[in-house]
């Protein structure tokens, strides 16, 4: 009792400890994308309204311009109101797209959302099922095959795998659309318009899985190795427990708080490859929002999206660690 | 924790929208909708002070709001919410008539009030494309007539500043303090030809609708939707016949879009690229400017950059073609290394043991600063000077980093591109202003005085001679050298059918998408 | 012991040996080279003047291979030296130290690794556009927290044997006892780490390059598939984008395949060891 009560507090202080950690990151990133943007050079004034046929500001106009992006007060009034308007929900305004980045980051979420959701479930099946299958018997024909197909995998960058999956299933052999989330003019109907959204993001989904599928499967394979020479494994061979059942209830099961632990650690991955991807497809995510950001040099919308993102990241695996450690609770 | 919270809400708001997002596009029958596709989406909401600051934001904004004075099919002056005007004698006053038969979108009369609004709206609030500090005054003679007041006579009040400037709805933008965030559908209520009905920023789309109750006519279309696609995207669904039109087709894909029977309205842009000197550095005198120029070889950056897609642009700023433009034989500057080597040889310049070109047996290094977009000319153009033995330092940057360059004057060479189009008025911020897509060229006065006394002109033909000593003394002086015209391709159906006028949309854009297509 | 010496000597003269050598080729390569020069042969498929055709400003794509080579894979390896080397030395530091220079150091690590090095990775990178050398920088100071835990067990682990114990009781300090038993002894973990770590800076530079957050002038392999990008839809795609990619996936499988090597001459070695 004594024992699982330290563990228990041990755990909770875990937990703590990552909370602590993450504050302090959130805290170092608002520093971090309040400074640089400043120290990059170029005006944003002149960013705005750089364009050859917008006429010339008079200093006056130029100031007002300066007053309202808030760029001419002391750097530290500045700082002041960046972090209270975060405390807020307020992460500024984006001159160049002129609307709240807020707005901007809710109507790019959802469909960054979408990806990864609909990867998700592709790279847990495949990744870990093959992953367990080729642990089951390691070192035979089907893992050996398998394993060197994962390796091949594993040294391609992300972006190469979406260029290729785009170049191949986009052009030559277009079965997929090429870009966008939606077809030009969605149909009234629900169940159609749903149908074309998944159609849609089916090529990139399984851009953003391909990756993945790499860690989970020689994660699960190694677990799954490690668990046929265990004595129950293999004693429940002997009963003749085969097939679904040894997969899902001996090898699934045992692997699950494994697979989880990992999956909080792949959101950060699963991040920078969405951006990629997203590129790769021209997706209206978060990712062709801020490759757009820092194309454009819009520092309102760059610091706004990396915070935004950072934390949605954060307290997601945060999340999934507490729900980690309650699983271990209940052994 | 607010923040995460408040972005997630929304989030799930836009998950409920985008099952239904677009639903009742679907109700207009395909026949009687244009849909327009063109490579970068988003220009921002449709409205004067939030559209993006570039061409195709202000065109689209143009298909809601109208101008005082509108454009026909050729680009001329024609009468539009002010259905006649007078200039008085000294060109000092301007009185309008204005159209009766014009509502708002929202079925709200439009009155003389409107104007002067704007006219106040626009001293307090400046609007990023035309600058109306030269009105002292304005004076509502009736509901329907109103007069305005300069402090000096602009030769181009109406050709640049009336033909462009979007009235503004007073009942609407009365209460607004901050019009730059002033977002709100009601923000796009015009007196244009469309209506917005929706526009998903995200996806760079937008739904417009015709105005039943405008006072041109009735709209050709019943809707308008304006798409952002990748051109090979674009291309497949032009042939599925889901997209009219796609405005500034890649040239390499004209070929692509003829074999799939596809109309290809090609132009000369008028937007060319240039070299832009650093007139307080080494390239102070005009000797060095035209020594520069015939060390560079245009034929073969038309060749390799454009694969033969382009034109050699003309040297004296306006192009061939445009509405300003007077024939005459300018200096060309065909590439002669010979002869830019004499003239740098005069200018002291020698060529020293390593085969580079300095001053006191020092090699000077030609820094040569430019952005992305011209990466590829950029190249092309330092392996030519390289090759003629310049050392050159390139640097290519973010824009905004270029920028700060140009600022400070870090750099010899730069490449711009800007529009040649558009009134003799618009030249004064290409050539002499500071920014940065300017030529920041001041020299000894002569060229600037030119320009102010064709604002002052009294007659059309008066202001064509200057504009034509204009022409000879850029050539001559090469504030920048104008290097290429790059040809414009608009893919469209027989469903619609572009237009380019040679004086540019309002202020001198360059594009074949004016809101006359949109009109039977 | 006395062996053990020898052997820490012989390893770092392989491994600078290997890197002069590294760098002498890399000279001798990049004199040998043709410039990468544009030419009116646009877009052309590959012949026998241009084995694997041009790219779109006539520049011959078998050179752009070729000088891409030590943008990417030099960088990579530098790079990843320069992260094992910070990393080695936070480690010991974690290691040795008590109190809270440990504690602030683990601290940080922890810290480092949730911090979606993306984001950060981006932020600088669209700050300095960073050529050859800010590249190098860039990507080892953002990749040296990979390692230090487990650099920091194996220290800990080896700090107990007795031939450190004996040397700390001759008086020999920390950092001789570091680099005479410590190191040595952990070398084929080291080689391994390192080995990985050049996978995954090869990706971040190609990855950078993709994006174009690089010099612009700093022909990758990365960025070679991004000019790629606009030829997608047409044949040119075949030449302009297999060629680097199948570049980048050949060296990442031959790091990889490198790296299970010497991790299994790890284990051996530690069976041998103990």
């Amino acid at each position: 009792m004594a024992v699982t009560m330290a563990k228990q507090s041990e755990q909770h202080s875990g937990l703590l400890y990552g909370l602590v950690n993450r504050m302090i990151i959130l805290a170092l990133l608002i520093l971090l994308t309040f400074l640089l943007p400043r120290l990059m050079p170029g005006d944003p004034v002149d960013m705005l309204i750089s364009s050859d046929v917008a006429r010339d500001l008079s200093a006056a106009e130029r100031t007002a311009l300066q007053v309202q992006m808030g760029l001419n007060a002391p750097l530290w009034e500045q700082f002041g109101g960046y972090v209270l308007g975060i405390l807020k929900g307020d992460l500024g305004y984006s001159a160049h797209h002129a609307a709240p980045v807020t707005s901007l980051l809710a109507s790019a979420l959802p469909w960054t959302g979408l990806l990864i959701i609909l990867s998700l479930p592709v790279f847990l099946i495949v990744g870990v099922g093959l992953g367990i299958e080729a642990g089951q018997r390691p070192h035979r024909r089907l893992d050996h095959a398998v394993t060197g197909l994962m390796t091949l995998f594993a040294s391609l960058p992300p972006f190469a795998v979406a260029v290729l999956l785009l170049a191949v299933f986009g052009f030559l052999w277009p079965l997929f659309p090429a870009s966008g989330a939606e077809p030009l003019f969605p149909s009234d109907d629900l169940v159609t318009n749903i149908f074309e959204i998944l159609y849609h993001a089916a090529l990139p989904a399984l851009a953003l899985a391909a990756h993945e599928i790499v860690r989970f499967y020689y994660l699960s394979r190694g677990e799954a190795m490690k668990l046929s020479v265990r004595p129950f494994v293999i004693n429940a061979y002997a009963r003749g427990i085969t097939g679904w059942r040894a997969r899902i209830h001996y090898y699934g099961r045992n692997l699950l708080p494994v697979l989880l632990a990992r999956l909080s650690d792949s959101l950060s991955t699963l991040v920078s490859t969405v951006l990629y991807v997203e590129i790769v497809f021209s997706y209206p995510g978060i990712g062709t929002l801020l490759y757009g950001a820092i194309l454009e040099r819009d520092f309102v919308l760059l610091q706004g999206v990396i915070l935004g993102l950072a934390t949605c990241v954060l307290m997601t695996n945060w999340g999934i660690d507490v729900v980690v450690s309650s699983l271990a609770e209940r052994g | 924790m607010a923040m995460t919270f408040s972005i997630l809400k929304k989030s799930f708001l836009g998950v409920g929208l985008l099952a239904c997002a677009f639903g009742v596009a679907q109700e207009v029958e395909a026949s009687e909708r244009l849909v327009m596709a063109e490579r970068k989406g988003d220009r921002g909401m449709l409205a004067p002070y939030v559209h993006h600051k570039n061409g195709p934001g202000y065109i689209f904004t143009s298909y809601l709001f109208d101008t005082l004075i509108g454009q026909d099919d050729a680009g001329k002056p024609i009468p539009a919410l002010a259905s006649s005007w007078s200039v008085s004698k000294d060109g000092l006053t301007y009185t309008l008539a204005l159209n009766e038969a014009v509502t708002w979108h929202d079925g709200t009369a439009f009155t003389a009030e409107d104007v002067a609004f704007t006219i106040e709206y626009m001293q307090k609030h400046p609007y990023s494309f035309i600058s109306i500090a030269n009105i002292a005054s304005y004076e509502v003679m009736s509901p329907h007539k109103i007069q305005v007041t300069l402090k000096k006579r602009d030769a181009g009040m109406m050709t640049s500043k009336l033909v462009s400037l979007p009235i503004l709805a007073k009942h609407i933008y009365e209460t607004i303090e901050t019009p730059a965030r002033f977002l709100e559908t009601k923000a796009a209520i015009g007196t244009g030809p469309y209506k917005l009905v929706r526009y998903e920023k995200a996806q760079g789309r937008y739904l417009l609708e015709r105005n039943e109750a405008y006072y041109g006519g009735r709209p050709k279309y019943e809707q308008l939707a304006i798409f952002k696609m990748a051109p090979q995207a674009a291309l497949k669904a032009m042939t599925s016949g889901q997209v009219d039109l796609y405005n500034r087709l890649p040239v390499e894909d004209i070929d692509a879009a003829q074999k799939a029977g596809l109309k290809v309205f090609r132009y000369v842009s008028h937007h060319p690229s240039r070299l832009i000197f650093n007139h307080r550095g080494l390239f102070k005198d005009k000797a060095m400017r035209q020594a520069l120029a015939f060390a560079i070889d245009r034929q073969a950056l038309v060749d390799i950059v454009y694969r033969g897609k382009a034109e050699i642009a003309d040297t004296g700023f306006l192009q061939k073609g445009t509405a300003w433009y007077s024939d005459m034989t300018l200096p060309s500057y065909a590439a002669d290394p010979a002869k830019a080597a004499d003239m740098l040889t005069q200018q002291g310049w020698r060529k020293g043991d390593d085969g580079q070109w300095g001053k006191a047996g020092k090699t000077i290094a030609l820094r040569f600063i430019t952005s992305k977009s011209f990466k590829k000319m950029a190249t092309v153009l330092s392996q030519q000077l390289t090759a003629f033995g310049f050392a050159v330092e390139l640097r290519i940057l973010e824009k905004a980093a270029v920028n700060a360059a140009l600022k400070k004057e870090d750099f010899d060479l730069s490449l711009q591109t800007s529009s040649t189009l558009g009134d003799p008025d618009s030249y004064f911020h290409r050539v002499f202003s500071k920014s940065p897509k300017s030529d920041d060229y001041q020299g000894d006065g002569k060229m600037k005085e030119m320009l102010k006394k064709q604002q002052q002109a009294t007659s059309a033909a008066e202001r064509r001679a200057i504009v034509k000593e204009f022409q000879a003394l850029y050539a001559e002086e090469l504030p920048s050298y104008m290097l290429i015209n790059p040809v414009w391709v608009v893919a469209h159906t027989d469903r619609v059918q572009p237009v380019f006028f040679d004086s540019g949309i309002a202020f001198g854009i360059p594009m074949a998408i004016p809101k006359n297509i949109l009109m039977p | 012991m006395v062996t053990r010496f020898y052997g820490t000597l012989k390893q770092w003269q392989n491994l600078l040996a290997g890197l002069a050598v590294l760098l002498f080729l890399a000279v001798l390569f990049l004199s040998f080279l043709p410039s990468y020069d544009v030419g009116y042969n646009t877009l052309q498929a590959p012949s026998r003047s241009h084995w694997l055709g041009t790219n779109d400003i006539g520049q011959d794509v078998l050179t752009g291979i070729l000088t891409a080579l030590p943008n990417t894979v030099l960088v990579a390896v530098l790079a990843s030296l320069m992260a094992l080397f910070l990393a080695i030395v936070m480690a010991a530091n974690a290691a040795i130290a008590k109190g809270w220079v440990a504690a602030l150091i683990l601290r940080l690590v922890d810290i480092l690794h949730i911090i979606p090095s993306i984001l950060v990775l981006l932020l600088f990178a669209a700050w300095i556009q960073p050529g050859f050398l800010g590249m190098i920088l860039l990507i080892g100071l953002t990749s040296w927290h990979d390692d230090v835990r487990v650099l920091r067990a194996l220290i800990l682990r080896e700090r107990t044997r007795e031939n450190v114990a004996f040397a700390r009781q001759m008086g020999a300090g920390w950092g001789y006892c570091l680099w005479r038993h410590i190191l040595p002894s952990v070398w084929p973990a080291i080689t391994g780490l390192f080995v990985q770590h050049i996978r995954q800076s090869t990706m971040k530079v190609a990855g950078l390059g993709f994006l174009g957050l690089t010099d612009p002038r700093l022909v990758t392999w990365g960025s070679m598939m991004q000019d790629a990008l606009d030829y997608l839809h047409m044949s040119a795609a075949l030449w302009l984008l297999l060629p680097p990619g199948l570049c980048l996936c050949l060296f990442l499988l031959l790091a990889l395949a490198l790296g299970r090597r010497l991790e299994r001459y790890s284990l051996a070695e530690e069976r041998d060891l103990s």
